[in-house]
């Protein structure tokens, strides 16, 4: 039982909790502003993944800063494809009736890519590396710095970004495509302007993450569809679309997980997250903080 | 689909244009239009001497053109006031917003009364002032009033008939697209009747109201 009451399990939930929720934070921008089910979303850390462990590996290049260059680079990949691909579909009124199912195919064929060409570059074989590994003592608990440092970057970034929403003039157009596409339109909302802004830092989120995650996990091309799999069941916990709901969701799937496998096994990780999914969706399918609409 | 199949009609400056006609004659795909949420498969918008026929929305409403929509469309989870911030979002009207936020509220002190709640629980009324509030904001020279007083309480419609007169004594040009016929035509300088998506009857407001056909078919008389 002493396990359960210590400070060092706790904070590992905290860091689960916001890895989860800033990684959600970004697959709920896309889906809440254009209805696109980005299921290459995990794919995204993986590639933030291994552009801190090359900056490191070639140039020990901290990854303090090779999350912002994974960030950008996962930015521009987002940029690309939003231009390539997914604006003309957002903009034909018989194509966007079918956004999510076609997103939903379409993304799951950039998936596939990603992820044969990563294996083809840089070969199947999971890595890892040491950066950042020294012990921070706080108190009685004591974590890597690396650790550390996803704990601050996930929830600062995480708390920024709602403040941003909330407060400027870009996030309330935010929140209004959101609510209503139409609406947006006529109040004259530069729709294409936002829907890139929200596609892009989608991306950037994931590539950031992804690079402070690969720290202290193996990676692999195929590292990526577990945190795929993460970001949905928190967003629909948290609400979809609804962004501070999914970051709220996003620490209660990490207090869960954490606690879940302390209490039985790791190996029931997957069925602790996926049995908390089920739930939820035969229980409250609009998510545990979402407010039921008035109608 | 095709609903539309020749409007031709004409919004002078100053004044009410109602565009009258039943459920599903075409009204809203006209309005739509005209605020650039479609685009017409031929024919041209003109607006001030210029095609804005392949605007888009926010350029229109950037140069003047607001759309107050049927059914209100308001955002349901932001408070009042985010409601009304967005209305001058265009970058033409944001520095202006205070300023027009001011003047929207002294025009509808119940706004400005239930400016932090959500607009999402108002009452019709109030959502209907809302939205026209909301269109006010980005300081238009043509507003486009979708059915103002559809699923209103009487004395609400009242209300909203009797704002949108004071809009015009200021000068403001609104085109009206109204099922409640009797009321439109009567405020209206310049009236058309839509059916089947075509214009079949224009003229003064008045005089349509006269007509014999226009009373038999929409007036009940």
């Amino acid at each position: 039982m002493d396990i359960l009451l210590s400070g060092q399990l706790l904070i590992a939930a905290l860091i689960i909790g916001s890895i989860y929720g800033l990684v959600a934070l970004g697959l709920n921008l896309i889906y809440g502003t254009m209805r696109l089910l980005n299921i290459a979303y995990g794919d995204l850390v993986m590639i933030g993944g291994y552009v801190g462990y090359w900056l490191f590996t070639l140039a020990a290049i901290s990854p303090i800063i090779a999350m912002l260059v994974a960030g950008v680079l996962t930015g521009l990949l987002g940029a690309a494809l939003y231009f390539g691909l997914f604006r003309r579909q957002l903009s034909g009124r018989q194509s966007i009736e079918r956004i999510e199912a076609n997103s939903l195919l379409i993304f799951f064929g950039i998936s596939i890519i990603i992820q044969n060409v990563t294996a083809l570059a840089f070969s199947a074989t999971p890595r890892t590396y040491n950066a950042l590994d020294s012990l921070v003592q706080i108190g009685e608990i004591s974590i890597t710095q690396s650790r550390m440092a996803a704990l601050l970057v996930c929830l600062g970034l995480s708390i920024f970004i709602v403040f941003f929403l909330r407060l400027s003039p870009l996030g309330l157009s935010i929140r209004a495509l959101i609510q209503n596409r139409t609406a947006s339109q006529i109040v004259g909302i530069d729709v294409n302007r936002v829907q890139l802004f929200a596609f892009v830092t989608g991306f950037a989120l994931a590539g950031l993450a992804g690079a402070l995650i690969g720290v202290t996990e193996q990676i692999s091309p195929f590292m990526g569809f577990p945190f795929t799999i993460v970001a949905f069941v928190v967003i629909i916990l948290g609400g979809l679309g609804n962004l501070a709901g999914g970051l709220l969701a996003g620490m209660l799937l990490g207090i869960i997980e954490t606690y879940g496998v302390a209490l039985t096994s790791a190996n029931l990780r997957s069925i602790l997250i996926y049995g908390v999914f089920i739930l939820v969706l035969v229980l409250r399918p609009e998510g545990l903080l979402q407010k039921r609409r008035m109608t | 689909m095709q609903v539309l199949h020749g409007v031709d009609l004409t919004v002078q400056p100053s004044s009410i244009t109602a565009l009258v006609g039943g459920n599903g004659a075409g009204k809203t795909t006209t309005m739509r239009m005209l605020a650039g949420l479609l685009l017409p498969k031929s024919g041209t918008v003109m607006y001030q001497g210029k095609d804005i026929t392949t605007w888009d929305a926010a350029k229109r409403v950037a140069t003047g053109i607001a759309l107050v929509p049927e059914g209100r469309l308001v955002f349901p989870d932001l408070s009042v006031e985010q409601n009304l911030r967005l209305g001058a979002i265009s970058p033409s009207a944001r520095p202006h917003t205070a300023n027009r936020l001011e003047q929207v509220y002294s025009q509808f002190p119940r706004l400005r009364e239930r400016r932090r709640q959500i607009a999402g629980t108002l009452s019709g009324g109030e959502q209907q002032m809302l939205a026209l509030g909301r269109g006010l904001m980005s300081r238009p020279k043509i507003l486009l009033l979708d059915e103002p007083s559809l699923g209103l309480a009487p004395m609400m419609v009242d209300q909203i008939f009797e704002t949108i007169s004071g809009l015009t004594s200021n000068g403001m040009t609104i085109l009206l697209s109204e099922q409640n016929i009797g009321r439109a035509l009567k405020m209206a300088s310049q009236a058309y009747v839509i059916e089947n998506g075509r214009i079949s009857l224009d003229g003064e407001g008045w005089k349509l109201a006269a007509k014999p056909e226009v009373q038999r078919a929409y007036l009940g008389l």
